[in-house]
């Protein structure tokens, strides 16, 4: 059962995903993840300024604050590796450090002697109460971060070009500066939003994490933005409705947590990038060429007269095969056994025959027409075949080829 | 300002804080060549679980447990970072984001779920107290000295000896790791006990002058020294310097003038120096750039004036001084003030850079044109632009090409 103010919770926490997803997958392209992490500790700055000049802890006069010194943030980091010999690194993480000391040093004059107490709010921008989320507050986020989704979705192509090569976005007369001033001015709004709700470091992670789990699912920047998305919005989901289950849970952190559990699924088990798939197209593929080495030397031995050859010397011996490629073999109808020894299948003669043909083709191209010196070759036989079979360059020698 | 010398209090607070800065600048130095900068910070909202889980298993606030706790995350947080970005593949500084927050969010939620009773909140691993240096003390051989001030000074001295023993090595691996594995250096273990540095530099000195100022010493100052030097000997000591300045000034400033927090303080003054070297670094600053492109098109316009003045006289033409409010304009008044352009001719030096102009204008224009074969309308331009930049040596190069040139044909 899921109580009224849990589903205030939900609708700002799940919008605020699906914004921060889109926004971030923008940054990750970049290779700019962690701009968010250094804009988000560059808000505190303004927040304090903001409740230093009107005096009240109002969420609109904390915002302009935030904004402002953000958007000071954002342009110092873009601009100090142009205009100076910074790294890009080490303007986000200076950029970074310095706001975040002076926010901290302008907080304590704040506590000291400012105009009425200010310790109250601190946590609060800190570490964000999604759980104290009321109404209004909940409706205002879901709204804004509603809008900045639809501007994102329906620039999508000019960030795709931005993203990719601005020096052609350039050409066709797009404004590429322009394009990332909006991304920064986004970037920068999504941040003070999202403060309240799940504070400084935990913003920077709501613009990471998402993306970064997209990436492993696809190579295409339409999809990755809407795989982000998704995560995100099911990450402030699941992260809401677990940290519902218990009194002491702080929502933000569990939102977090949620989606870095996304992230290393994905990380395992993505079909492409993933890390599982990776290792078992890794040993597929060994096992295959270890196959073809086998059926290769029992080629030789028939060629020689030796029918069956014994089992003991493919494995032991001088060809230390592995068992599984063996038993590959035999799966595949390519090898019979016959007692202690083995026989080459008529499937199997053709196979061994093809690959051996593929083979010599291939190292006569690459003495010929490559000149490249024999003895570095070292290609995969499957891949060699494909490229044979796709191209028969080698039956004609290129004439203009001279015997060198 | 010798008053901060005098009170003992101070003097250690700011002791403390000099080391700190000192170890921060110079591990930064490193961490800002292999473009990691951001691993100061990343480190510092990683410890925390590490702090808690120290807390939580001795249940003492004892500093040795959660030292140890705040070490195996932060190694914990590099490696995993490390090994993100090399074999799952992600950018180098997601991989950083993800870990670092999935270990900070790990944080909160367990001191949310375990240590709601105990006084351990994020707000004191966060800002450390620098100030309360003075309080914490300890005793060590009979003499009574304050805690982080040990730390901290411990931390500087493993600091210095690491740097010491593999000054070399880990100066090649940060320029190129190519050539320090062909030079059979291990790479992978140099770099890794770069990173076990790191974290220990930043995990004593968080304890001792909280994070915002390890974040902001970790990557400020080695900025700046970027910015300033070309050299890496020479990085290190600037690096190390500004620091030092930055500690002095913003503990000064914090305590004596305005009031305020001492990290905060010590983290904008090394802001301040940086936006100092931007503008204003000899070599590179925006100021002295500037200063030398004026300087530079107020030559061209002076010299396109007086060559322009002379061919206009020659021809009998009347010269028209040009606007006032432009660079040509400057260029004008000055030339007019110095007394090489009276009444529209050049006169005495002006003439004579006028000629000289020129003829290297006829030189280059004839260069072009015999031996890299422009065609003749072709030559104006370029020789407008080159004409500026010819000097002695190579107008007599010209001048010889010429006369060579010349031989055969005649």
């Amino acid at each position: 059962m899921i109580l009224p103010n849990t589903l205030v919770v939900l609708v700002g926490t799940s919008t605020l995903g699906i914004c921060c997803g889109l926004i971030g997958s923008l940054l990750l392209l970049r290779k700019r993840a962690l701009l968010a992490d250094a804009l988000a500790h560059s808000t505190l700055p303004g927040i304090v300024l903001g409740f230093l000049i009107a005096g009240s802890q109002s969420y609109w006069a904390l915002g302009t604050g935030a904004l402002i010194t953000t958007l000071v943030g954002a342009g110092l980091v873009s601009r100090l590796p142009v205009v100076s010999r910074i790294r890009p690194d080490s303007a986000t993480a200076s950029v970074l450090g310095v706001f975040f000391g002076a926010g901290i040093a302008l907080l304590s004059l704040a506590q000291r002697s400012g105009p009425g107490a200010f310790s109250a709010g601190l946590d609060h921008f800190l570490l964000g109460q999604a759980a104290g989320m009321l109404q209004q507050e909940s409706l205002i986020l879901a709204g804004a971060a509603t809008l900045m989704s639809l501007i994102v979705i329906l620039l999508h192509k000019e960030f795709l070009t931005s993203c990719f090569d601005s020096a052609f976005g350039s050409s066709t007369g797009m404004r590429m500066n322009t394009i990332d001033f909006i991304v920064m001015i986004l970037l920068s709004l999504t941040i003070v939003i999202s403060l309240p709700a799940v504070g400084v470091v935990l913003t920077a992670a709501l613009v990471v994490i998402p993306p970064a789990t997209a990436r492993f699912w696809t190579d295409r920047f339409t999809i990755m933005m809407a795989i982000s998305a998704l995560i995100g919005a099911a990450s402030g989901i699941s992260g809401t409705l677990l940290s519902s289950l218990r009194v002491d849970l702080p929502t933000g952190p569990v939102v977090i947590l949620c989606s870095s559990f996304f992230f290393f699924l994905s990380m395992l088990l993505a079909p492409h990038r993933g890390l599982v798939g990776k290792r078992l197209r890794w040993k597929q593929r060994s096992q295959r060429r270890e196959m073809l080495r086998i059926l290769v030397h029992l080629f030789e031995n028939l060629k020689e007269g030796n029918d069956f050859v014994a089992k003991e010397r493919i494995i032991a011996g001088s060809m230390r095969a592995r068992p599984d490629a063996l038993r590959l073999c035999q799966s595949n109808g390519y090898v019979l056994q016959a007692g202690t020894h083995l026989q080459l299948t008529s499937e199997g003669i053709i196979r061994a025959q093809r690959s051996v043909e593929a083979r010599k083709k291939w190292i006569r191209w690459l003495d010929d027409a490559a000149e490249i010196d024999r003895n570095l070759i070292d290609l995969d036989e499957e891949d060699i075949e494909k490229l044979l079979s796709s191209r028969p360059l080698l039956d004609q020698p290129s004439p203009d080829k001279k015997p060198s | 300002m010798m008053q901060i010398f005098l009170d003992p209090a101070m003097f250690e607070i700011l002791l403390v804080a000099c080391l700190a800065t000192v170890s921060c600048s110079m591990v930064g130095v490193h961490l800002t060549l292999r473009n990691r900068a951001m691993l100061g910070d990343a480190i510092a909202h990683g410890v925390v679980p590490g702090l808690v889980l120290g807390f939580i298993f001795t249940g003492s606030r004892d500093v040795a447990p959660m030292f140890i706790g705040a070490m195996v995350s932060a190694l914990l947080l590099s490696f995993l970072a490390e090994w993100l970005r090399d074999r799952a593949e992600v950018d180098g500084g997601a991989a950083l984001g993800v870990v670092f927050t999935t270990l900070f969010s790990l944080g909160i939620v367990l001191i949310e779920m375990f240590t709601r009773e105990v006084d351990l909140d994020a707000n004191c691993v966060l800002y450390g107290l620098i100030e309360f240096t003075h309080f914490q003390r300890i005793e060590i051989v009979g003499i009574s000295l304050p805690r982080s001030l040990v730390s901290v000074s411990v931390a500087l001295l493993i600091n210095i000896i690491a740097m010491m023993l593999c000054w070399k090595e880990w100066k090649v691996c940060a320029f190129d790791p190519a050539l320090a594995r062909s030079m059979r250096l291990p790479v992978k273990a140099l770099e890794r006990s770069l990173l076990m540095l790191v974290a220990l530099t930043a995990v004593s000195c968080f304890e001792a002058v909280g994070s915002i100022l390890v974040v902001a010493m970790i990557a400020v100052p080695a900025t700046i020294a970027g910015i300033l030097c070309n050299q890496f000997g020479y990085m290190m000591i600037v690096s190390c310097i500004v620091g030092l300045l930055s500690a002095f000034f913003g503990t000064y400033s914090a305590v004596y003038i305005i009031d305020t927090n001492v990290p905060g303080m010590i983290a904008v003054t090394a802001g301040g120096f940086l936006f100092l070297a931007v503008f204003l670094a000899p070599s590179r600053g925006l100021l002295p750039v500037a200063l030398r492109m004026i300087t530079w098109r107020l030559r061209v316009a002076k010299e396109d004036l007086l060559a322009d003045s002379l061919e206009l006289s020659k021809k009998g033409n009347q010269f028209h001084a040009p606007a006032f409010f432009s660079i040509s304009g400057l260029a004008h008044l000055q030339l007019v003030i110095f007394g090489q352009l009276r009444s529209g001719r050049p006169v005495g030096r002006g003439e004579r850079i006028a000629k000289t102009l020129l003829r290297k204008r006829s030189l280059w224009q004839r260069f072009a044109a015999d031996r890299l074969g422009l065609p003749s309308d072709h030559l104006e331009s370029p020789a407008h632009r080159i004409e500026h930049h010819l000097d002695e040596s190579l107008m007599e190069l010209l001048e010889e090409g010429d006369e060579s040139a010349d031989r055969p044909a005649h």
